[in-house]
């Protein structure tokens, strides 16, 4: 059902995007495209049942396209190096009290640029598709190697994000925003027990990226 | 009502303990059909190699449900590795083989999982453990009792359970015995005076694996049997310098369960300015040289009551090699004035000069620079301080036996 209704809030954005693209070009209207680079600070997480894992502090940068529709509207598409993951602080610590887990993605964000019309703010809503690049985990304090399957995550994160921006000036655009992924990451399970035999299929778990992040972007090219 | 909510409140704290315990037991691995929770060791057969398989698991146990493992880790030399492998299809991880250690030596197996904050660490050994069922008490010479021994063991067949013996013991009857492809020996041990006796198995299957030995003490030791010594220096014999500290260890480390240490001093408390114990050792504090005392160590068996002692005596001689400072402060030469000696090894090996923030400021090597008639005389060491920074600064004599003379000089 959620699932369903995010579906719905993504095509919603896209398609908002698109027609707003499309009317502007066709009614031969000032464009205006801001072409710049994009970095921020991540606080991120795995958000999991029955576990309260800790924010891990990391970065993203990248580049960033805006195409402005007026003063008080705009889309902003951007393709980054978002690094994120979380720490797990174990209930029962024992050789180990946590582990962290490290994922780099290549993201790529659309997003909705609203000035509010009294507030020199802008709410940003957007949809975001990642490709994860690489995977780490480590038990802390590292005593030997940890190991992990490279095949447990899905290689596509999608989900939907809501931000708070404020344009600088001409060529700053500062923003903080929340992002989730609209579904697990993890891969269904199937495989053979090897003691019996038996074919074993599960759900599963439902583990989504959460992150925070705080960006900066700056436009050289405006026009 | 009152006895229903009596009932009620019963069958609450029931559950509540019930749940509280599975959800402490929640996650497990399972080896051999076995479900192994955080903390519990697995024994694995030490007949066997290669890999084992096993698999995570949750209390209770649901095969369309299985906890998959986010991360997993190993020590000792063994080694996990996916059942999966590529291409699976991926998913949660939940099986694995257990590369099995060739030495025998013991690991452990370390799993975070998924959807929880839980980690659980399984170990793993390949070595059986012996346990003791009977010791009986022998405390009159001559007296002997059966003692049995058990090897909690699931493994081949072969295995012998080996016993041998020290000091006034005997086991049938010798200082050895050997159970020859059982898990169980009875044996009967004699006590004749203070002794030892140990039992121990080992499997030949497994190069002659051995198991960690038990060693029980038996009677009560005499001064034929066990002594103190010195610690934190070299033991002094006789002759103990004036005006220091001196600490004293038994030589056997006797478990506490079964005995008791007192320390005392029988003849010349006179001559000792500090006295102190604590279990197996104790700390005296030398008077003034000329003197003389003896110190005590009582053992007593507290399952007999009965009372075993060790002594020694000392005398306390003029050492010397102290130092005291001349021109405090001072602003050019530290001169350091040391008391006559009969020889050079009572002198510090090196004066240094400490400050407390940069460390060792200055340092000056005694050792070999003067002569036991420069000794006798008593030396004058001088330390030149008019480069350094005005402070407060520590001089050092460091000694042979570990000590540190300290004294506080000003650099004005």
């Amino acid at each position: 059902m959620i699932n369903k209704r995010m579906k719905k809030l993504i095509f919603l954005t896209l398609f908002s995007a698109l027609t707003l693209s499309s009317w502007k070009v066709s009614a031969q209207s000032k464009i205006t495209y801001g072409l710049g680079v994009k970095g921020g600070m991540n606080l991120s997480r795995l958000i999991e049942k029955n576990a309260n894992n800790k924010y891990l502090l990391s970065y993203l940068t990248g580049v960033s396209l805006e195409q402005l529709f007026s003063s008080r509207v705009s889309l902003s598409y951007a393709l980054l190096y978002s690094r994120q993951g979380d720490i797990t602080v174990f209930s029962n610590p024992g050789l180990f009290n946590r582990s962290r887990t490290r994922y780099n993605y290549l993201v790529l964000p659309i997003e909705l640029r609203y000035r509010l019309k009294y507030y020199p703010f802008y709410i940003t809503p957007g949809f975001q598709a990642g490709y994860l690049l690489y995977k780490r985990g480590d038990f802390l304090p590292k005593n030997g190697s940890t190991t992990y399957s490279l095949d447990q995550e899905e290689k596509i994160d999608v989900g939907l994000s809501l931000g708070l921006g404020c344009r600088f000036s001409k060529h700053f655009f500062g923003e903080a925003k929340y992002y989730q992924s609209i579904k697990t990451i993890l891969k269904p399970f199937s495989a053979i027990d090897p003691v019996s035999g038996a074919i074993v299929h599960r759900t599963p778990p439902d583990v989504r990226n959460q992150t925070l992040s705080l960006s900066l972007s700056y436009y050289f090219l405006v026009r | 009502m009152k006895k229903s909510t009596s009932y009620l409140s019963l069958v609450i704290l029931i559950l509540v303990l019930t749940s509280s315990n599975c959800l402490a037991n929640y996650y497990s691995i399972t080896i051999n059909g076995v479900q192994y929770y955080n903390g519990q060791t697995v024994y694995i057969d030490c007949t066997l190699s290669g890999e084992i398989a096993f698999r995570t698991d949750r209390t209770p146990i649901d095969n369309s449900n299985i906890p998959g493992a986010r991360y997993w880790s190993t020590t000792g030399n063994y080694s996990v590795r996916s059942a999966l492998g590529t291409p699976s299809g991926g998913g949660s991880e939940a099986f694995f083989y257990l590369q099995l250690s060739t030495d025998g030596s013991d690991g452990s197996i370390n799993i975070q999982f998924w959807e929880g904050n839980t980690a659980i660490t399984v170990y793993v050994t390949r070595k059986p453990t012996l346990t003791l069922n009977s010791t009986p008490t022998l405390c009159s010479s001559g007296q002997s009792g059966d003692h049995s021994a058990t090897l909690n063991f699931s493994g081949p067949t072969q295995s012998n359970i080996k016993w041998q013996t020290t000091g006034g013991l005997t086991v049938n009857g010798s200082s050895s015995y050997t159970e020859y492809n059982n898990t169980n020996s009875q044996v009967s041990i004699q006590h004749n005076s203070f002794g030892t006796y140990s039992v121990w198995a080992e499997i030949p299957g497994c190069n002659n694996l051995q198991t960690s030995p038990i060693t029980r003490y038996v009677g009560v030791p005499s001064g034929n049997d066990i002594t103190f010594t010195r610690t934190g220096g070299s033991d002094p014999g006789f002759a103990l310098c004036s005006g220091q500290t001196f600490n004293f260890q038994s030589s056997i480390a006797l478990p506490a369960s079964q005995y008791s240490y007192n320390w005392s001093i029988p003849q010349g408390s006179n001559s000792v300015s500090y006295f102190q114990s604590y279990g197996p050792n104790a700390t005296v504090g030398t008077g003034s040289a000329g003197g003389g005392f003896v110190l005590q160590m009582n053992i007593t068996n507290l399952a007999c009551n009965t009372v075993g002692s060790t002594s020694r005596t000392f005398g306390i001689q003029n050492c010397g090699g102290y130092f005291r400072v001349a021109e405090n402060p001072t602003s050019n030469t530290l001169l350091a004035l040391f008391e006559s000696t009969d020889d050079t090894k009572y002198l510090p090996h090196t004066l240094r000069l400490m400050h407390e923030k940069a460390g060792v400021v200055k340092e000056v090597k005694i050792r070999g620079k003067y002569s036991n008639e420069d000794a006798k005389t008593g030396l004058q060491v001088g330390m030149d301080v008019y480069t350094l920074p005005k402070d407060i600064y520590y001089l050092q004599g460091l000694y042979d036996d570990g000590q540190i003379q300290s004294v506080r000089v000003i650099v004005q």
